[in-house]
Protein backbone atom coordinates (compact mmCIF):
# COMPACT_ATOMS: atom_id res chain seq x y z
CA UNK A 1 0.00 0.00 0.00
CA UNK A 2 1.15 3.54 -1.22
CA UNK A 3 0.95 6.57 0.79
CA UNK A 4 0.04 9.15 -1.90
CA UNK A 5 2.64 11.89 -1.29
CA UNK A 6 0.92 15.34 -0.17
CA UNK A 7 0.77 18.09 -2.21
CA UNK A 8 3.32 20.61 -0.78
CA UNK A 9 1.80 24.20 -0.55
CA UNK A 10 3.21 26.93 1.09
CA UNK A 11 1.21 28.48 3.73
CA UNK A 12 1.82 32.23 3.06
CA UNK A 13 -0.21 33.79 0.98
CA UNK A 14 -1.72 30.44 -0.52
CA UNK A 15 -5.05 31.53 -0.82
CA UNK A 16 -4.11 35.21 -2.57
CA UNK A 17 -1.85 32.71 -5.20
CA UNK A 18 -5.19 31.20 -5.27
CA UNK A 19 -5.54 32.58 -9.50
CA UNK A 20 -9.22 31.75 -10.00
CA UNK A 21 -10.53 32.78 -7.12
CA UNK A 22 -9.91 36.15 -3.84
CA UNK A 23 -10.31 35.96 -0.25
CA UNK A 24 -12.01 39.26 0.32
CA UNK A 25 -13.79 38.52 3.82
CA UNK A 26 -12.07 36.60 6.88
CA UNK A 27 -13.36 33.97 8.52
CA UNK A 28 -13.40 34.99 11.65
CA UNK A 29 -15.98 38.14 9.95
CA UNK A 30 -17.94 35.12 8.56
CA UNK A 31 -18.26 33.05 11.83
CA UNK A 32 -18.87 36.42 13.28
CA UNK A 33 -21.90 37.72 10.81
CA UNK A 34 -23.82 33.64 10.95
CA UNK A 35 -23.38 33.64 14.43
CA UNK A 36 -25.40 37.09 14.64
CA UNK A 37 -27.70 35.74 12.56
CA UNK A 38 -27.52 32.42 14.59
CA UNK A 39 -28.50 34.71 17.92
CA UNK A 40 -31.32 37.08 16.56
CA UNK A 41 -32.91 33.83 15.19
CA UNK A 42 -32.56 32.00 18.37
CA UNK A 43 -33.24 35.07 20.55
CA UNK A 44 -36.75 35.45 18.49
CA UNK A 45 -37.60 31.84 18.30
CA UNK A 46 -36.69 32.00 22.26
CA UNK A 47 -38.66 35.06 23.18
CA UNK A 48 -41.99 32.93 21.51
CA UNK A 49 -41.78 29.90 23.17
CA UNK A 50 -42.36 31.13 26.13
CA UNK A 51 -41.45 31.18 30.25
CA UNK A 52 -39.15 28.20 29.76
CA UNK A 53 -36.71 29.28 27.16
CA UNK A 54 -36.19 32.97 28.94
CA UNK A 55 -32.86 31.80 30.51
CA UNK A 56 -32.11 30.57 26.86
CA UNK A 57 -32.94 33.63 25.17
CA UNK A 58 -30.94 35.49 27.39
CA UNK A 59 -27.52 33.74 26.15
CA UNK A 60 -28.38 34.31 22.88
CA UNK A 61 -28.59 37.98 23.70
CA UNK A 62 -24.94 37.42 25.64
CA UNK A 63 -23.39 36.07 22.87
CA UNK A 64 -24.98 38.71 20.64
CA UNK A 65 -23.10 41.55 22.84
CA UNK A 66 -19.91 39.75 22.71
CA UNK A 67 -20.29 39.36 18.52
CA UNK A 68 -21.02 42.94 18.21
CA UNK A 69 -18.26 43.71 20.51
CA UNK A 70 -15.50 41.82 17.92
CA UNK A 71 -17.02 42.91 15.39
CA UNK A 72 -16.35 46.33 16.59
CA UNK A 73 -12.74 45.96 17.14
CA UNK A 74 -12.51 43.73 14.49
CA UNK A 75 -13.48 47.02 12.21
CA UNK A 76 -10.52 48.32 13.71
CA UNK A 77 -7.74 46.11 13.64
CA UNK A 78 -8.76 43.33 11.26
CA UNK A 79 -8.41 42.52 7.75
CA UNK A 80 -9.13 45.33 5.06
CA UNK A 81 -12.58 44.43 3.96
CA UNK A 82 -13.46 44.22 7.50
CA UNK A 83 -12.31 47.59 8.78
CA UNK A 84 -14.88 50.22 9.52
CA UNK A 85 -11.74 52.80 7.51
CA UNK A 86 -12.08 50.96 4.46
CA UNK A 87 -15.73 50.85 3.97
CA UNK A 88 -17.46 54.06 5.42
CA UNK A 89 -17.87 56.72 2.90
CA UNK A 90 -19.52 60.03 2.76
CA UNK A 91 -22.65 60.70 1.33
CA UNK A 92 -21.23 61.38 -1.95
CA UNK A 93 -20.24 57.74 -2.24
CA UNK A 94 -23.19 57.05 -1.28
CA UNK A 95 -25.06 58.44 -3.55
CA UNK A 96 -23.04 57.56 -6.50
CA UNK A 97 -23.85 53.73 -5.66
CA UNK A 98 -27.40 54.50 -5.25
CA UNK A 99 -27.35 55.45 -8.80
CA UNK A 100 -26.01 52.37 -9.95
CA UNK A 101 -29.04 50.23 -7.99
CA UNK A 102 -30.67 50.43 -11.32
CA UNK A 103 -28.94 47.54 -13.54
CA UNK A 104 -26.05 45.20 -13.87
CA UNK A 105 -23.18 46.33 -15.19
CA UNK A 106 -22.30 48.98 -12.44
CA UNK A 107 -18.52 49.11 -10.51
CA UNK A 108 -18.76 46.33 -8.04
CA UNK A 109 -16.82 47.13 -4.60
CA UNK A 110 -14.55 44.09 -3.31
CA UNK A 111 -16.21 43.95 0.32
CA UNK A 112 -18.82 46.39 1.53
CA UNK A 113 -20.07 48.93 -1.07
CA UNK A 114 -20.85 52.19 0.12
CA UNK A 115 -24.42 51.56 0.79
CA UNK A 116 -23.80 48.04 2.69
CA UNK A 117 -21.36 49.57 4.68
CA UNK A 118 -23.23 52.11 6.53
CA UNK A 119 -26.16 49.28 6.30
CA UNK A 120 -23.91 47.17 8.42
CA UNK A 121 -23.42 50.12 10.77
CA UNK A 122 -27.39 50.39 11.39
CA UNK A 123 -27.45 46.87 11.91
CA UNK A 124 -25.25 46.68 13.85
CA UNK A 125 -26.54 49.59 16.05
CA UNK A 126 -30.08 48.16 16.13
CA UNK A 127 -28.44 45.01 17.64
CA UNK A 128 -26.54 46.96 20.22
CA UNK A 129 -29.86 48.43 21.61
CA UNK A 130 -31.25 45.02 21.42
CA UNK A 131 -29.12 43.01 23.25
CA UNK A 132 -28.34 45.92 25.69
CA UNK A 133 -31.91 46.97 26.72
CA UNK A 134 -32.20 43.14 27.28
CA UNK A 135 -29.94 43.36 30.54
CA UNK A 136 -31.93 45.40 32.41
CA UNK A 137 -35.69 44.20 32.05
CA UNK A 138 -37.70 41.22 33.89
CA UNK A 139 -40.68 39.88 33.24
CA UNK A 140 -42.55 40.55 37.03
CA UNK A 141 -42.09 37.03 37.45
CA UNK A 142 -38.89 34.93 37.48
CA UNK A 143 -36.55 36.48 35.09
CA UNK A 144 -34.81 39.35 35.57
CA UNK A 145 -31.91 40.74 33.10
CA UNK A 146 -28.60 41.16 34.73
CA UNK A 147 -28.47 44.74 35.24
CA UNK A 148 -32.50 45.14 36.36
CA UNK A 149 -31.75 45.64 39.73
CA UNK A 150 -29.83 48.74 38.38
CA UNK A 151 -32.62 50.94 37.26
CA UNK A 152 -36.21 51.88 38.89
CA UNK A 153 -39.45 49.57 37.68
CA UNK A 154 -40.34 52.50 35.46
CA UNK A 155 -37.15 53.32 33.53
CA UNK A 156 -37.40 49.10 32.98
CA UNK A 157 -40.63 49.02 31.78
CA UNK A 158 -39.66 52.32 29.65
CA UNK A 159 -36.71 49.89 28.49
CA UNK A 160 -38.85 47.24 27.73
CA UNK A 161 -40.98 49.57 25.26
CA UNK A 162 -37.76 49.94 23.70
CA UNK A 163 -36.80 46.19 23.28
CA UNK A 164 -40.07 45.51 21.72
CA UNK A 165 -40.46 48.62 18.98
CA UNK A 166 -36.04 48.14 18.84
CA UNK A 167 -37.15 44.54 17.66
CA UNK A 168 -39.50 45.45 15.00
CA UNK A 169 -37.11 47.66 13.80
CA UNK A 170 -34.76 45.01 13.19
CA UNK A 171 -37.52 42.68 11.77
CA UNK A 172 -37.59 45.26 9.06
CA UNK A 173 -33.76 45.80 8.91
CA UNK A 174 -33.12 42.01 8.24
CA UNK A 175 -36.02 41.64 5.92
CA UNK A 176 -34.65 44.82 4.11
CA UNK A 177 -30.94 43.44 3.94
CA UNK A 178 -32.30 39.65 2.89
CA UNK A 179 -34.51 41.48 -0.14
CA UNK A 180 -31.25 43.89 -0.87
CA UNK A 181 -29.21 40.37 -1.27
CA UNK A 182 -31.80 39.14 -3.62
CA UNK A 183 -31.87 42.66 -5.67
CA UNK A 184 -27.99 41.76 -6.24
CA UNK A 185 -28.43 38.49 -7.16
CA UNK A 186 -31.14 39.36 -9.24
CA UNK A 187 -30.66 42.66 -10.85
CA UNK A 188 -27.77 43.07 -10.29
CA UNK A 189 -26.25 39.72 -10.93
CA UNK A 190 -23.73 40.10 -7.85
CA UNK A 191 -24.10 37.10 -5.97
CA UNK A 192 -22.94 38.38 -2.07
CA UNK A 193 -24.27 34.78 -0.20
CA UNK A 194 -21.39 32.57 -1.64
CA UNK A 195 -18.85 34.89 -0.83
CA UNK A 196 -19.86 35.34 2.85
CA UNK A 197 -19.82 31.70 2.91
CA UNK A 198 -16.62 30.86 1.61
CA UNK A 199 -14.74 34.11 2.12
CA UNK A 200 -14.07 34.48 -2.16
CA UNK A 201 -15.22 36.37 -4.91
CA UNK A 202 -14.14 35.55 -8.42
CA UNK A 203 -11.03 37.07 -9.94
CA UNK A 204 -13.37 38.21 -12.98
CA UNK A 205 -14.68 40.57 -9.87
CA UNK A 206 -12.00 41.30 -7.76
CA UNK A 207 -8.82 42.48 -8.71
CA UNK A 208 -5.86 40.90 -7.45
CA UNK A 209 -4.57 44.01 -4.96
CA UNK A 210 -7.93 43.44 -3.46
CA UNK A 211 -7.52 40.39 -1.81
CA UNK A 212 -6.81 40.10 1.43
CA UNK A 213 -3.63 37.96 2.76
CA UNK A 214 -4.93 35.88 5.17
CA UNK A 215 -7.98 35.49 8.18
CA UNK A 216 -5.55 36.74 10.71
CA UNK A 217 -6.47 33.98 12.99
CA UNK A 218 -3.80 34.80 15.57
CA UNK A 219 -5.03 38.16 15.45
CA UNK A 220 -8.75 37.41 15.90
CA UNK A 221 -8.12 34.97 18.55
CA UNK A 222 -6.94 37.83 20.77
CA UNK A 223 -9.80 39.90 19.82
CA UNK A 224 -12.34 37.02 20.21
CA UNK A 225 -10.74 36.51 24.19
CA UNK A 226 -11.38 40.25 24.89
CA UNK A 227 -14.82 40.29 23.79
CA UNK A 228 -15.32 37.36 25.31
CA UNK A 229 -13.91 38.17 28.68
CA UNK A 230 -15.36 41.88 28.35
CA UNK A 231 -19.28 39.99 28.08
CA UNK A 232 -17.97 37.64 31.41
CA UNK A 233 -16.65 40.82 33.09
CA UNK A 234 -20.46 42.56 32.68
CA UNK A 235 -22.06 39.90 33.72
CA UNK A 236 -19.71 38.86 36.28
CA UNK A 237 -20.00 42.54 37.64
CA UNK A 238 -24.04 42.46 37.66
CA UNK A 239 -25.61 43.19 40.93
CA UNK A 240 -26.91 40.48 43.09
CA UNK A 241 -30.75 40.15 42.20
CA UNK A 242 -32.76 41.60 44.95
CA UNK A 243 -35.06 38.68 46.78
CA UNK A 244 -38.58 41.07 46.70
CA UNK A 245 -39.89 39.68 50.34
CA UNK A 246 -40.97 42.94 51.01
CA UNK A 247 -44.83 44.79 50.93
CA UNK B 1 -78.62 104.99 59.23
CA UNK B 2 -80.08 105.62 55.92
CA UNK B 3 -77.52 104.03 53.60
CA UNK B 4 -76.52 101.22 56.45
CA UNK B 5 -80.42 99.95 56.16
CA UNK B 6 -80.07 100.18 52.36
CA UNK B 7 -76.88 98.24 52.94
CA UNK B 8 -79.29 95.39 54.35
CA UNK B 9 -80.52 93.46 51.21
CA UNK B 10 -76.82 93.46 49.93
CA UNK B 11 -75.64 91.74 53.10
CA UNK B 12 -78.23 89.22 52.70
CA UNK B 13 -77.52 88.40 49.33
CA UNK B 14 -73.94 87.71 50.49
CA UNK B 15 -74.85 85.67 53.28
CA UNK B 16 -77.20 83.70 51.02
CA UNK B 17 -74.74 83.26 48.62
CA UNK B 18 -71.74 81.63 51.22
CA UNK B 19 -74.30 79.63 52.66
CA UNK B 20 -75.77 78.15 49.19
CA UNK B 21 -72.10 77.77 48.21
CA UNK B 22 -71.44 75.95 51.14
CA UNK B 23 -74.27 73.19 51.02
CA UNK B 24 -73.32 72.92 47.12
CA UNK B 25 -69.74 71.88 47.82
CA UNK B 26 -70.76 69.40 51.27
CA UNK B 27 -73.73 67.95 48.44
CA UNK B 28 -70.97 67.22 45.74
CA UNK B 29 -68.75 65.72 48.35
CA UNK B 30 -71.89 63.69 49.72
CA UNK B 31 -72.30 62.45 45.88
CA UNK B 32 -69.57 60.03 46.33
CA UNK B 33 -66.86 58.75 43.76
CA UNK B 34 -67.71 59.26 40.47
CA UNK B 35 -67.86 56.00 37.94
CA UNK B 36 -64.30 56.56 36.71
CA UNK B 37 -63.10 57.50 40.46
CA UNK B 38 -64.88 53.64 41.22
CA UNK B 39 -62.80 52.31 38.51
CA UNK B 40 -59.86 54.02 39.43
CA UNK B 41 -60.26 52.77 42.86
CA UNK B 42 -61.01 49.04 41.69
CA UNK B 43 -58.06 49.11 39.32
CA UNK B 44 -55.96 50.09 42.27
CA UNK B 45 -57.32 47.39 44.46
CA UNK B 46 -56.30 44.44 41.55
CA UNK B 47 -53.07 45.84 41.66
CA UNK B 48 -52.80 45.52 45.54
CA UNK B 49 -53.62 41.89 44.79
CA UNK B 50 -50.63 41.21 42.66
CA UNK B 51 -48.08 43.12 44.65
CA UNK B 52 -49.61 40.46 47.37
CA UNK B 53 -49.16 37.61 45.47
CA UNK B 54 -45.53 39.20 44.42
CA UNK B 55 -44.65 39.36 47.70
CA UNK B 56 -45.09 35.56 48.61
CA UNK B 57 -43.78 34.87 45.23
CA UNK B 58 -40.41 36.92 45.96
CA UNK B 59 -38.83 34.51 48.36
CA UNK B 60 -39.55 31.32 46.32
CA UNK B 61 -37.60 33.30 43.59
CA UNK B 62 -34.70 33.67 45.89
CA UNK B 63 -34.69 29.81 46.56
CA UNK B 64 -34.84 28.98 42.83
CA UNK B 65 -31.88 31.42 42.33
CA UNK B 66 -29.88 29.56 45.06
CA UNK B 67 -29.96 33.31 46.86
CA UNK B 68 -31.24 31.99 49.77
CA UNK B 69 -31.67 28.24 51.64
CA UNK B 70 -34.43 25.93 50.51
CA UNK B 71 -37.58 26.24 53.14
CA UNK B 72 -39.73 23.48 52.50
CA UNK B 73 -42.45 25.06 55.26
CA UNK B 74 -41.69 28.68 53.73
CA UNK B 75 -42.70 27.44 50.56
CA UNK B 76 -45.76 25.81 52.02
CA UNK B 77 -47.10 28.43 53.30
CA UNK B 78 -46.32 31.04 50.66
CA UNK B 79 -47.33 28.51 47.86
CA UNK B 80 -50.78 28.32 50.47
CA UNK B 81 -50.90 32.14 50.34
CA UNK B 82 -50.44 32.38 46.44
CA UNK B 83 -53.31 29.79 46.28
CA UNK B 84 -56.37 31.77 48.25
CA UNK B 85 -55.41 35.19 46.60
CA UNK B 86 -55.39 33.63 43.05
CA UNK B 87 -58.56 32.55 43.70
CA UNK B 88 -59.70 36.37 44.24
CA UNK B 89 -58.32 37.16 41.04
CA UNK B 90 -61.49 36.67 39.01
CA UNK B 91 -63.44 38.26 41.78
CA UNK B 92 -61.70 41.15 41.51
CA UNK B 93 -61.70 41.88 37.44
CA UNK B 94 -65.67 40.50 37.46
CA UNK B 95 -66.47 44.20 36.57
CA UNK B 96 -65.76 45.52 33.03
CA UNK B 97 -63.06 48.97 33.66
CA UNK B 98 -62.34 49.28 29.84
CA UNK B 99 -64.09 51.98 29.11
CA UNK B 100 -62.59 53.95 31.53
CA UNK B 101 -59.51 55.57 31.00
CA UNK B 102 -57.21 54.26 34.08
CA UNK B 103 -54.03 54.02 35.03
CA UNK B 104 -53.87 49.96 34.75
CA UNK B 105 -52.06 47.05 32.63
CA UNK B 106 -55.42 45.28 32.20
CA UNK B 107 -55.97 45.16 28.69
CA UNK B 108 -59.47 45.10 27.46
CA UNK B 109 -59.23 41.52 26.42
CA UNK B 110 -60.40 40.22 29.74
CA UNK B 111 -63.63 41.15 29.43
CA UNK B 112 -64.12 40.67 25.46
CA UNK B 113 -63.08 37.04 26.47
CA UNK B 114 -63.51 36.44 30.38
CA UNK B 115 -64.09 32.49 29.68
CA UNK B 116 -60.45 32.56 28.76
CA UNK B 117 -59.24 34.96 31.23
CA UNK B 118 -60.84 32.91 34.13
CA UNK B 119 -59.27 29.53 32.75
CA UNK B 120 -55.99 31.08 33.15
CA UNK B 121 -56.46 32.46 36.11
CA UNK B 122 -57.86 29.23 37.41
CA UNK B 123 -54.44 27.96 35.89
CA UNK B 124 -52.53 30.26 38.77
CA UNK B 125 -55.03 28.44 41.72
CA UNK B 126 -54.22 24.84 40.58
CA UNK B 127 -50.31 25.21 39.91
CA UNK B 128 -50.17 27.07 43.29
CA UNK B 129 -52.15 24.33 45.20
CA UNK B 130 -49.40 21.79 43.50
CA UNK B 131 -46.59 23.93 44.55
CA UNK B 132 -47.80 24.01 48.21
CA UNK B 133 -48.60 20.09 47.97
CA UNK B 134 -44.66 19.48 46.43
CA UNK B 135 -42.73 21.32 48.55
CA UNK B 136 -42.43 19.05 51.35
CA UNK B 137 -40.67 16.97 48.37
CA UNK B 138 -37.38 18.52 48.44
CA UNK B 139 -35.88 21.34 46.15
CA UNK B 140 -36.32 19.42 42.82
CA UNK B 141 -39.74 19.08 42.57
CA UNK B 142 -41.14 21.75 44.28
CA UNK B 143 -39.28 24.30 41.90
CA UNK B 144 -40.70 22.06 38.79
CA UNK B 145 -43.65 22.98 39.84
CA UNK B 146 -42.68 26.63 40.83
CA UNK B 147 -41.87 26.81 36.98
CA UNK B 148 -45.47 25.86 36.40
CA UNK B 149 -46.79 28.53 38.62
CA UNK B 150 -44.34 31.14 36.45
CA UNK B 151 -45.45 29.42 33.74
CA UNK B 152 -48.99 30.62 35.24
CA UNK B 153 -48.56 34.00 35.66
CA UNK B 154 -46.90 34.48 32.15
CA UNK B 155 -49.24 32.48 30.15
CA UNK B 156 -52.23 35.36 31.21
CA UNK B 157 -49.68 38.59 31.17
CA UNK B 158 -48.56 37.30 27.65
CA UNK B 159 -52.52 38.04 26.20
CA UNK B 160 -54.26 40.43 29.08
CA UNK B 161 -51.52 42.50 30.11
CA UNK B 162 -50.37 45.65 28.84
CA UNK B 163 -46.69 45.29 27.15
CA UNK B 164 -44.73 48.14 26.91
Amino acid sequence: MTVPPTPVTTPVNKVAQDQAHRLIWDLPLRLVHWSIALCFAGSWITAEAGFDWTETHFTFGYCTLGLILFRLLWGLVGPTHARFSSFLKGPRHVWRHVQHLRQAGGPEAPGHNALGGWAAVILLTALTVQAGTGLFLTDDIFYAGPYNPMVSADTASWLAGVHHWSFRVLQGLVATHLLAIAWYQFRLKQNLVVPMLSGKKSAARVAASDAIQSSALWRALIVALVAGLSVWLLLYLAPEPIVADYF
Amino acid sequence: MRYLTNLQPLKLTVVASLVLTATLSVSAIAEGPTPAEQAQATADTRQGLFKIIGRYFGPIVGMARGQIPYDAAVVEYNASKINQLASMSTDLFSKDTSEFDLETGALPGIWKNQDDFNAKAATLVETSAALAAAASEGKGPAMKAFGKVGGACKGCHDDYRQQD
